[in-house]
């Protein structure tokens, strides 16, 4: 089964082999308790979640926190292991290599942390951070300097900055000093955990406009997890919202916004304070609730217990990902926004998780 | 008189590395029934002005100036920054209550938070435990926690990040006060969370008409509940004004600026986001004059010099900024491919435009 | 929190048996002539010795050996080399002198390090928070048994305010118990009261500037209130576990200088003795009593801990 099948999940052309293959994958951490601390349960941090990304795009990944965007980040980059599925880079199976087998995925792909502040070394000066990725590369010591320097001149700081420590920089400038450091590998694939939360609004836009630039110029893929359903929309093409560790839509950007089909969406764009005076103020009725424990996720819908539309067999079945048209996925039983022509073009997804119904939203089963 | 009433206020930290100005002339007042955004970047001085106004800044190395006026239900006054310790003890909690922005650690980790709550109120009222802790109760309920009864013996880390909040909001309630101060209360909170909080405080304010301080740096949160707003800027108030003046008819560089950096999702992404130059100044060395000028496109030689916060249109009284570009420039140069933002570079007549 | 103090005691009874084994070793190991002789007895009969070797099993397998030997320390019939009593019944003999001194310099060490390092946490920075820190130091560095005998030669020696040394029942009057105790209550605490009020002073200064203090003051607490209900509350947290690892070394005989110095006659003064003696089995004892001690008394801590702390509980 390829994404082809289903009638392109991925925009971009078909032609194009996907550069990085989440195929179910799953993990757990486990719960010790007890005097032997036997394991009592799990954490479904990640739980059988299949996305594709291509050279040169950009996948957005929202949600709650909690709902396992760092751990599928991490797993993604072979810091945390997997404990189902695979993963696949460029076609090659990086699930269960070891340390020195990775070495080359390493320095293609690259991460860059939420906090600029605790993210690298106070005890090195940014030069020596910067060398690190380089020798990654293998590239020579002498080699090393002239290009720290051009790094610095590309995320847009003054290469006289080489000498300094993290801390006498601002929090804009660390953020850039860890965009800096993922660059020097010569990576593919960038994989950015809130790289600008923790930045004012002046800054953070400073910084999304880097990263634009730099993608467009080294044609660079991101990986941009973020709460911030603003900022996500502004620099991906696709986006995914998970929760509870699924994935429960995945969509072009645009039409995240425009068409949102799975509830739990609807209500994270909802939430969403507009800064326009102007608008009348909508009556608000935020979601209820807390997102409930990823130790024990209740079976069905995982979003169940909060979804204003939920059924009876919303509570039973967990709803499959369903292809719609335009390469736009949801796993929802009562889909928003969609047209009688969208049910009837729909067609459930391969990436749909294993433990999913299979009956089709709309059809006599789901009712 | 208005119900609090802030004059002139200044605040500075002796620190090792020099003085620290983190409040450096603000003035601003809040009526009964009112949500007063406070706005700005951090470090902007949003905090500190809020904790001195509840005389948590009090330090050896601080020192103050202005006055921070009170008013009672009874039309009597307070200088909160005159206040003896003893005095503030009464206030603080029973007429001015705060919320802080990170709910994981504002509440005891060691106690259960019905207690925290029937704490407060055994700290201004004379009603035995058994009585507060049966109030404790019914605030939760009234915050919103499902069976309150039994959650008021939790402890903190058994409730989520928004429930705390919830929590931290009932105690703030406990004793009917007069000003709420909500420093940054959803910051650190999801956005669904964040609604619901902002909804709670809504709500509050129409059942209690109690006055809200609302500080944050989400432009979006202020324009979702606020009905005037001071924008903050490096220790200053640079705009202030209500509402919907403050969207649609903003006088202040730096406002434009916060207004266009923000990506919407209600607009058109645009190529590029625009950005604000440069970083805020550091508060232990100041500029001279405007604190805004190293940043700004539009400065010119006046900005040399502070300018006052006053108000631009004679027709709106209400609204002030400072700043010294000319009213008309301000409207002239502010847009920016049709929406409002800062411009790249100052355009050519800057100078030679009128100012005020 | 029940199957928490389960948990805990199951963890404490296999460090015993981990220290018993331990000390069992070094027992053996030490090469002081054959054992079984020695502890029949310079007088003892071919058949004495027989019957110690086979009690001790002293042909058998090490682990036999071991076996036996904790049967005699368990069963109290283990003897010295020395004095042919029992161990136990000396360490009976000696506890009541080592308690009383445990006790009272805890108590004493307890109070004055608490005031001091709430006096030099509230007023960090300051002349009165140098003062403390200096003298904290000071106590530290300063052996207890140079501070007991200075203090003896001070006020037994020169001014005879205090007796000179010896220990006296709390059954023959209070007052003559609690006056020969003053002295060696203060040269053991002195060190205790150095180490505490550092600790503390470093928590306070920690916990006062946690978020929950300023929430405390948000809602208009009293200082007073602040002080013992959320500062001190959970600054103590820290000092209940150094304080069941140093109660339990006192009482298990860790004190061994101050006994000595003062003639207490108490278990340390029995430990000194038989160190010097070479006398092995009340070594063992004294040592595997000690560790009983440390080990209950941190178990207990836990305990004390979990209920201090709810994230703890939590997190077990
Ligand atoms: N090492 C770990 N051991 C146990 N549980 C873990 C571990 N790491 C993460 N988790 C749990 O896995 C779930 C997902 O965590 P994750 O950090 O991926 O969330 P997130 O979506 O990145 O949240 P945030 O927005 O807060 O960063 C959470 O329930 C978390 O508590
Ligand atoms: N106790 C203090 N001592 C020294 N500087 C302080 C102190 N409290 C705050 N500041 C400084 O005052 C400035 C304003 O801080 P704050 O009000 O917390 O900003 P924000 O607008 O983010 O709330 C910052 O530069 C901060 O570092
Ligand atoms: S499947 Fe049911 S409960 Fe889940 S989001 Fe859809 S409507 Fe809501
Ligand atoms: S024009 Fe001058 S006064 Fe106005 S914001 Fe710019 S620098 Fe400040
Ligand atoms: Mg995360
Ligand atoms: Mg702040």
């Amino acid at each position: 089964m390829t994404a082809t099948e289903t009638g392109g999940e991925a925009p971009a052309p078909a032609a194009t082999a996907p550069l990085l293959e989440i195929d179910h994958l799953q993990v757990l951490f486990p719960v010790r308790a007890g005097m032997l601390g036997r394991t009592r349960a799990h954490v479904h941090a990640v739980d059988d979640v299949t996305i594709n990304l291509t050279e040169g795009e950009t996948l957005g990944l929202v949600g709650e926190s909690g709902c396992g965007k760092t751990t599928l980040a991490r797993t993604v980059l072979r810091l945390t292991k997997p404990t189902g599925g695979h993963l696949r880079f460029r076609g090659n199976d990086i699930t269960a290599l070891g340390q020195r087998d990775l070495r080359p995925f390493r320095a293609e792909v690259q991460m860059v942390f939420q906090d600029p502040q605790a993210s690298l070394n106070p005890r090195k000066r940014v030069g020596q951070i910067i060398s690190a990725g380089l020798a990654l590369r293998g590239m020579p010591e002498k080699d090393r300097p002239a290009r720290v320097r051009e790094l610095l001149a590309q995320v847009g700081l003054s290469p006289e900055h080489v000498n300094r420590f993290p801390h006498e920089f601002s929090g804009g400038q660390r953020q850039r000093v860890g965009v800096a450091r993922a660059l020097a590998a010569e990576p593919r694939l960038i994989v950015l955990d809130e790289p600008v939360s923790a930045l004012d609004v002046s800054i953070q836009a400073q910084v999304v406009n880097l990263l634009d630039d730099l993608q467009d110029r080294l044609g660079l893929s991101y990986i941009f997890v973020a709460h911030d359903l603003s900022v996500v929309r502004h620099v991906s093409d696709r986006i995914a919202v998970m929760y509870l560790g699924k994935i429960v839509e995945v969509s072009p950007a645009e039409a995240l916004y425009s068409r949102p089909i799975h509830p739990y969406t609807e209500a994270l764009l909802d939430s969403v304070p507009i800064p326009d005076a102007e608008r009348a103020r909508r009556a608000r009725k935020p979601v209820q609730g807390d997102p409930p424990s990823a130790t024990a996720p209740p079976p069905g819908c995982r979003f169940a217990g909060r979804c204003p539309h939920a059924t009876d067999v919303c509570r039973r079945v967990e709803p499959p990902l369903v292809a719609y048209p335009g390469g736009h996925l949801a796993a929802c039983h009562h889909p928003r926004n969609v047209s009688a022509e969208d049910l009837a073009a729909a067609v459930i997804s391969p990436s749909s998780p294993a433990s999913s119904g299979d009956s089709l939203p709309g059809s006599e089963a789901a009712l | 008189m208005a119900l609090l009433d802030i004059d002139h206020l200044r605040v500075s930290f002796r620190t090792e590395g020099g003085t620290v100005q983190a409040v450096d002339d603000v003035s601003f007042s809040l009526e009964p029934g009112e949500i007063l955004g406070i706005v700005g970047e951090s470090g902007s001085g949003k905090s500190v002005t809020a904790m001195t106004i509840m005389g948590l800044t009090r330090s050896p190395n601080a020192s103050f100036a202005g006055r921070i006026t009170l008013t009672g239900p009874d039309g009597a006054t307070t200088d909160l920054l005159a206040a003896s310790n003893h005095q503030l003890e009464s206030i603080r909690g029973a007429r001015v209550a705060m919320i802080f922005q990170d709910p994981m650690t504002a509440l005891n980790p060691v106690h259960r938070v019905g207690d925290q709550i029937a704490e407060q109120i055994r700290a201004h009222e004379p009603v035995g435990k058994r009585a507060a802790t049966a109030r404790a109760v019914d605030l939760l309920r009234r915050v919103g926690i499902p069976r309150p009864d039994e959650r008021a013996r939790s402890f903190p880390h058994e409730f989520s990040g928004g429930m705390r909040q919830r929590v931290m909001i009932a105690m703030t309630l406990s004793c009917s006060p007069q000003v709420l101060i909500a420093d940054e209360p959803t910051t650190a909170l999801d956005v669904t969370i964040q609604a619901q909080i902002l909804a709670e405080i809504e709500d509050l304010r129409a059942e209690t008409g109690v006055g809200v301080l609302l500080i944050t740096h989400d432009l979006g949160v202020i324009a979702e509940v606020a009905d005037r707003v001071a924008v903050m800027y490096a220790g200053r108030v640079v705009e202030q004004g209500d509402l919907r003046t403050m969207f649609t008819d903003p006088l202040h560089p730096y406002t434009w600026g916060l207004l266009g950096s923000v990506p919407r999702i209600d607009k058109d992404r645009p190529g590029r986001l625009p950005t604000i130059p440069g970083a805020p100044p550091s508060l232990q060395n100041t500029p001279k004059g405007c604190h805004f000028a190293p940043r700004c496109p539009h400065r010119f030689e006046r900005c040399g010099e502070v300018p006052p916060l006053e108000a631009a249109d004679a027709t709106a009284p209400g609204h002030l900024d400072r700043c010294w570009l000319a009213l008309d420039t301000k409207r002239k140069v502010r847009i920016v491919n049709g929406t409002i933002g800062l411009p790249a570079a100052s355009p050519a007549g800057a100078d030679t435009a009128g100012v005020r | 929190m029940i199957r928490f103090v389960v948990r805990r005691a199951a963890s404490a009874l296999g460090v015993l048996v981990a220290v018993s084994i331990l000390t069992f070793l070094i027992f053996a190991a030490i090469p002081n002539g054959n054992p079984a002789l020695r502890l029949a007895g310079r007088t003892a009969s071919p058949q004495d010795i027989a019957a110690v070797t086979k009690a001790y099993g002293f042909n058998k397998p090490i682990y036999v050996q071991y076996a036996k030997t904790m049967q005699q320390v368990f069963t109290g019939q283990i003897q010295s080399y020395t004095q042919h009593v029992t161990v136990m019944s000396q360490i009976k003999r000696g506890l009541p002198a080592t308690v009383s001194l445990a006790i009272g310099a805890t108590v004493l060490w307890l109070v004055v390090a608490i005031i001091l390092g709430l006096a030099a946490a509230l007023r960090a920075g300051s002349a009165t928070d140098t003062s403390i820190t200096v003298l904290g130091f000071a106590g530290i560095s300063a052996p207890s048994f140079v501070v007991g005998a200075i203090l003896l030669y001070l006020f037994a020696f020169k001014t005879h305010l205090f007796p000179n040394g010896g220990y006296v029942g709390i059954t023959s009057g209070v007052g003559t118990w609690f006056h020969h105790m003053v002295l060696p209550w203060i040269s053991l605490a002195v060190l205790y009261i150095g180490i505490y009020s550092q600790v503390l002073r470093s928590t306070v200064v920690e916990t006062l500037s946690e978020d929950f203090v300023r929430t405390a003051r948000a809602k208009g607490l009293s200082r007073r209130r602040i002080l013992t209900g959320h500062v001190l509350r959970t600054s103590l947290i820290p000092l209940v576990s150094l304080w069941g690892l140093d109660f339990a070394g006192v009482v298990g005989g860790g004190a061994i200088l101050v006994e000595t110095v003062f003639n207490l006659h108490g278990v340390g003064q029995y430990v000194q003795q038989s160190v010097s003696a070479l006398d092995v089995p009340p070594i063992l004892v004294t040592v595997l009593f000690g560790a009983i001690f440390v080990v209950l008394l941190s178990a207990l801590v836990d305990v004390i801990y979990a209920a201090l702390d709810p994230r703890i509980r939590l997190a077990a």
